[in-house]
């Protein structure tokens, strides 16, 4: 959700959270640069204008991009899986706003080669699934190399290559062999451990 | 029913984890990706 430079954007990240939870989750993130806002009090009141709170009593899944007049021109409600891309939101802000419409992409920063030997498990901080895999990796005394998919240029275009377009946390790299989530029978059966 | 394309969007201030209000209506004059997430550690 970072990259918009050159495009006259800004990112506002929005849920019912406290304001002490999103800066606990922030923190846990590492590098979020723009506001995580918080429809805590009255609750979700501005998902409900939006026409996004559900019963539960948080916020669909949603993206809104408004123009520099304040106008909605892109709306879209979806699944964690089907998130649109940032690719597809750049080409959505260009079709929109002419006047970043030939603006050059911004270079991608220059990819750093991902590790590979042993076992490489591509993760973030906070996925319950990695913190699980970590512990399981620990009690077989299991080294390995931890890739942070938010911290690392091309490690989620990598996890997305290996889980079918999905940002599946965490994947292997053992020696070549990929093991996509924490797939305890295919661990084992890889690594070699009874438990 | 999400608000559909062409509605003025609503404006809001609310606080953010930088420590700041942000108010929707003083980013005009820029384009805005307004993100809505389910709750905190899920993924944006």
């Amino acid at each position: 959700m970072a990259s918009f430079a050159g495009l006259d954007t800004q990112v506002l990240g929005i849920s019912v959270d406290s304001v002490p939870c999103l800066t606990a989750w922030a923190k846990d993130l590492g590098g979020i640069t723009y506001p995580l806002l918080s429809d805590f009090w009255p609750h979700g009141a501005v998902a409900q204008r939006y026409g996004v709170l559900k019963d539960e009593g948080m916020s669909e899944r949603a993206l809104f991009v408004i123009d520099k007049q304040g106008v909605i021109r892109y709306v879209d409600v979806h699944d964690i899986d089907l998130q649109p891309s940032n690719d597809e939101l750049r080409r959505a802000i260009r079709e929109i706003d002419p006047a970043v419409r030939d603006r050059p992409e911004p270079e991608e920063p220059e990819p750093v080669p991902l590790p590979h030997g042993g076992i490489v498990m591509y993760c973030t901080k906070w996925c319950p699934d990695c913190k699980d895999a970590r512990a399981w990796l620990a009690k077989h005394n299991l080294p390995y190399t931890e890739v942070d998919i938010i911290a690392t240029p091309g490690a989620v275009k990598q996890v997305e290559a290996w889980a079918n377009g999905n940002r599946t946390t965490p994947c292997f790299d053992i020696d070549g062999t990929i093991v996509v989530d924490f797939d305890l029978p295919r661990l084992r059966q890889v690594l070699h451990v009874e438990d | 029913m999400a608000l559909t394309i062409g509605t003025p969007a609503p404006d809001f201030t609310l606080p953010s984890q930088l420590g700041h209000e942000v108010t929707l209506s003083s980013l005009r004059g820029k384009n805005v990706v307004l993100a809505f997430f389910p709750l905190a550690w899920t993924p944006i």
